[in-house]
């Protein structure tokens, strides 16, 4: 990693095996902090979480692992044995940040080094719902965002993916920084701590907030506000139409002139009182185009509608391979693609290739060899401790 | 406040000159606010940040108790819930005064942060650049939606069509015959951006640490939320499939899904991860004749047998209390959870346990509470001290205190309409973030 990197130097131990924390420590190998992710002997479970398709052989580590933990190195450490634990002991003295989906074993470590700034990140932490088991969907319904996705009266949808437990991974990110700030200055490093529902409770603040000013809150709509979704041709678009402007800017881009001026969807408030009205004359006409040449027209009249992307879309966009957002990642002869960094330092140039994601067991020697215990690995390994 | 002293916090002394407005980039400054951060808000006199909503005040759901008051724009919820502990300024950044004073706050501040589009800044006379030659070691932190750089950089954006091109949209909805893709919620993508905003300036200070060097940074939103989806787009890159929706069905759970409960469009989330569970929840229901079917004895019989399965289960969920059943069902190892109303997470006892909601006074909005942030450093904890600011509240104090104004060039800034008391004209409800020219 490049000197220049904001975080280079740092020594991070990730023990966590959940979508937060492997994020969480993701990003900080992203900016430049060398990052040892800590497997039981039989590897991470975040290995094995299931693809959305049956189509990849099950003898390959699971996308959400590669995705999670570009650029880390691994270790294979039974550490909730005592032989296990010593060896982590060592690694801990010298390191600066622990991540763990647990708070117990930051305790113990923050024991054996002062400056650590060690950080749990549970699903639900202390609390009535502490021994819950989380899953996405929890969280979502838990959140109040589940409510609100979807149509009524059919179910509500939780979303996709593991969104919820992503933005505890970059809340614990921030904290971990702040406290890394907060050490130079006082030289004591301390615990932090975030918790999934408090993430997504946070993330969907509008509904807390609004509730405590005036008691109300919001369901399923048949419609939200002047969204439109409307089906081309070739794909789905959506659009905004909540300026006052953006009336003349649809007219224009579903060549609707006769309608320009039309009394229902001039004014905001009348728009949205007819905008089922409008979602249909628009809906006739993005039928006959494409998605490419209703984006094109919009983009000539700022109004903002975009199209529906899906992978392969996303794969081929121009803007976000003009921009590098695919980077690739060696793996051995081959590499693959992987996202790039959340955010761009102009003092740490991106780098065009990184480390792809660790093997299961492939650097224990060198993980073991860094902190002068290269000797100790096939007891280790004879005792169960590391593959 | 100095290191070991009580109420001490990580970003004690360092000062944030904020350009943001509505979510996104107000979220990421309320962050470093609640770490500790000194924040200095700008605002127009007649372009005042867009979830203030507008001079005359929007729909009565924004409002305390429903009234909108005399000054609606001091007592939106929107803009009360994510600019605690900041000074506000009102700045006329088109006049040439106006640009002077924020190059001379620049000149104290570590950070600046704006969500303007691409090039806004630089229009202003205020781009890194120049920001730089007053401040050498400045940081700044811009969240363009679509980035700097790229054909899209400046196309409009808003929160639904950010997420319609992140491949987010493209994944959520029923499936089968209905194929229309559906958006998360009132926003998904603007606190996914905040918090990387947040996340950006401390990276950039960690670096400025180490070597005394600001810089530039870019968070696109847009990008940025990308990787909270990320394993599934690379699922597709990599099969090149195309991956289509299909309600609340995962891989890993069967059933997996919301079923009716007792009351009108109420709901429990059930997850069901394997075939011991399954067992459970049909114990736990009552409905044991479903245990013994064996079209459901196993996570793929579920799956074939959805449709038939939703309609056994919720004629069992539908006459039980969600949060009695999800309690019952939690205990037992089932997850489960109620879907949850705005009350039901206002009054959720594990949040309010955690703390999760902070009471404060506002001076026009009254003693309301707020949800925090989910940053909890134990030595040094996060907080919130004051409640969102009116508008122009601190004019004087950030002049007079920041730049040793005195009473009489503040009076002359507010007649010639650099500085003002009270916003102008109203912007609508939705200013875009778009090129101001």
């Amino acid at each position: 990693m490049a000197q220049d990197s904001a975080l280079a130097g740092l020594r991070v131990l990730d023990l966590s095996d959940n979508v937060g924390g492997q994020y969480c420590a993701r990003t900080l190998a992203d900016f430049g902090a060398d990052v040892l992710l800590i497997e039981g002997v039989d590897g991470s479970p975040v290995r094995r979480a299931a693809a959305w398709t049956a189509a990849r052989p099950p003898a390959v580590d699971a996308m959400l692992f590669r995705h999670l933990n570009t650029g880390k190195q691994s270790m294979t450490l039974d550490w909730r044995s005592p032989e296990g634990m010593a060896v982590l002991t060592a690694l801990a003295a010298d390191s600066d940040v622990v991540v763990a989906g647990e708070q117990a074993v930051c305790r113990a470590l923050m024991a054996v080094n002062p400056r650590l700034v060690a950080c749990a990140i549970t699903d639900f932490g202390a609390g009535p719902h502490e021994g819950w088991t989380g899953t996405e969907m929890i969280f979502q319904a838990l959140s109040g965002v589940m409510l609100l996705n979807g149509e009524y009266p059919k179910p509500p949808l939780y979303g996709l993916g593991a969104r919820a437990q992503y933005s505890a991974g970059i809340t614990a990110y921030g904290a971990i920084l702040a406290a890394l700030l907060w050490r130079e200055q006082s030289g004591r490093g301390q615990f932090v701590e975030t918790a999934v529902l408090d993430s997504v409770a946070v993330m969907n603040a509008m509904v807390s907030a609004r509730y405590f000013y005036n008691g109300t809150f919001q369901a399923r709509l048949p419609r939200s506000g002047l969204v439109g979704l409307f089906r081309c041709s070739d794909g789905w678009v959506v659009v905004y139409a909540a300026r006052p402007n953006d009336w003349a800017g649809c007219c224009a881009v579903f060549e609707l002139p006769e309608h320009a001026q039309d009394p229902r969807f001039v004014d905001l408030a009348d728009r949205l009182k007819h905008w089922p009205e409008a979602l249909e004359l628009i809906g006739a006409q993005a039928a006959t185009m494409t998605c490419d040449e209703v984006t094109a027209a919009g983009r000539q009249c700022k109004l903002p509608v975009s199209r529906v992307m899906d992978g392969p879309a996303l794969w081929a966009d121009k803007h976000l391979n003009v921009r590098g957002f695919w980077q690739r990642a060696r793996s051995g002869d081959a590499s693959h693609p992987v996202i790039a960094p959340a955010f761009r330092m102009s003092a740490t140039p991106r780098a065009e290739v990184v480390t792809t994601a660790p093997g299961l067991g492939e650097e224990d020697r060198q993980a073991l060899g860094s902190v002068g215990l290269s000797d100790q690995h096939q007891t280790l390994q004879a005792n169960g401790v590391m593959r | 406040m100095t290191a070991g002293q009580p109420g001490a916090r990580p970003l004690d002394g360092i000062r944030v000159l904020d350009f943001t407005g509505a979510w996104a980039g107000p979220m990421a400054t309320r962050s470093l606010a609640f770490l500790g951060a000194e924040v200095i808000k700008i605002e127009g006199p007649s372009r005042m940040d867009s979830w203030r909503e507008t001079v005359a005040g929007v729909e009565k759901s924004r409002y305390p108790d429903l009234i909108r008051g005399e000054r609606p724009y001091n007592r939106s919820f929107r803009f009360n819930s994510q600019n605690h502990d900041k000074l506000a300024l009102s700045l006329d950044l088109k006049s040439p005064a106006g640009v002077q004073i924020a190059l001379d706050l620049a000149r104290v501040c570590d950070v600046v942060v704006d969500n303007f589009s691409p090039g806004v800044m630089e229009s202003l006379g205020l781009g890194y650049k120049a920001l730089c030659e007053v401040r050498p070691d400045l940081i700044m932190v811009q969240m363009p939606a679509y980035g700097s750089s790229g054909p899209d950089a400046y196309a409009v954006a808003f929160g639904p069509n950010m997420e319609a091109m992140t491949g987010m949209a493209s994944l959520m909805g029923y499936g089968g015959e209905d194929e229309t893709p559906v958006l998360t919620s009132n926003a998904y993508l603007d606190p996914i951006g905040g918090l990387h905003g947040a996340a950006a300036v401390l990276t950039a200070l960690m670096y400025r640490s180490r070597t005394g060097r600001g810089q530039h940074v870019e968070v696109p939103q847009r990008e940025t939320a990308m990787q909270f989806a990320g394993e599934l787009l690379l699922e597709q890159v990599e099969t090149g499939e195309v991956f289509v929706p299909r309600g609340n069905a995962v891989p890993y759970a069967a059933p997996h899904d919301a079923f009716p409960a007792l009351g009108e469009d109420e709901w429990i989330a059930i997850a069901v991860l394997d075939d011991q569970q399954w067992l459970v929840l049909c114990e736990t229901l009552g409905c044991g004749p479903l245990a013994a079917d064996p079209d459901f004895a196993t996570a793929d019989g579920r799956r074939h047998n959805a449709v038939r399965l939703h309609q056994e289960l919720s004629s069992c969920t539908i006459q039980q209390d969600k949060w009695t059943l999800a309690e019952r069902l939690q205990s037992r190892g089932v997850p489960a959870a109620p879907v949850c109303t705005g009350k039901d997470v206002a009054e959720n006892p594990h949040l309010v346990a955690r703390g999760v909601f902070v009471e404060v006074d506002h001076a026009e909005a009254g003693r309301r509470r707020y949800p925090a942030l989910g940053y909890r450093l134990e030595s040094t904890p996060g907080r919130i001290d004051r409640a969102s600011p009116l508008y122009g509240e601190h004019n004087h104090r950030v002049l007079s205190d920041l730049l040793g104004m005195s009473d009489q060039q503040i009076d002359q800034l507010e007649a010639s309409g650099v500085i003002a008391s009270a916003p102008r004209t109203g912007p609508s409800a939705t200013i875009p973030k778009e090129k101001v020219l």
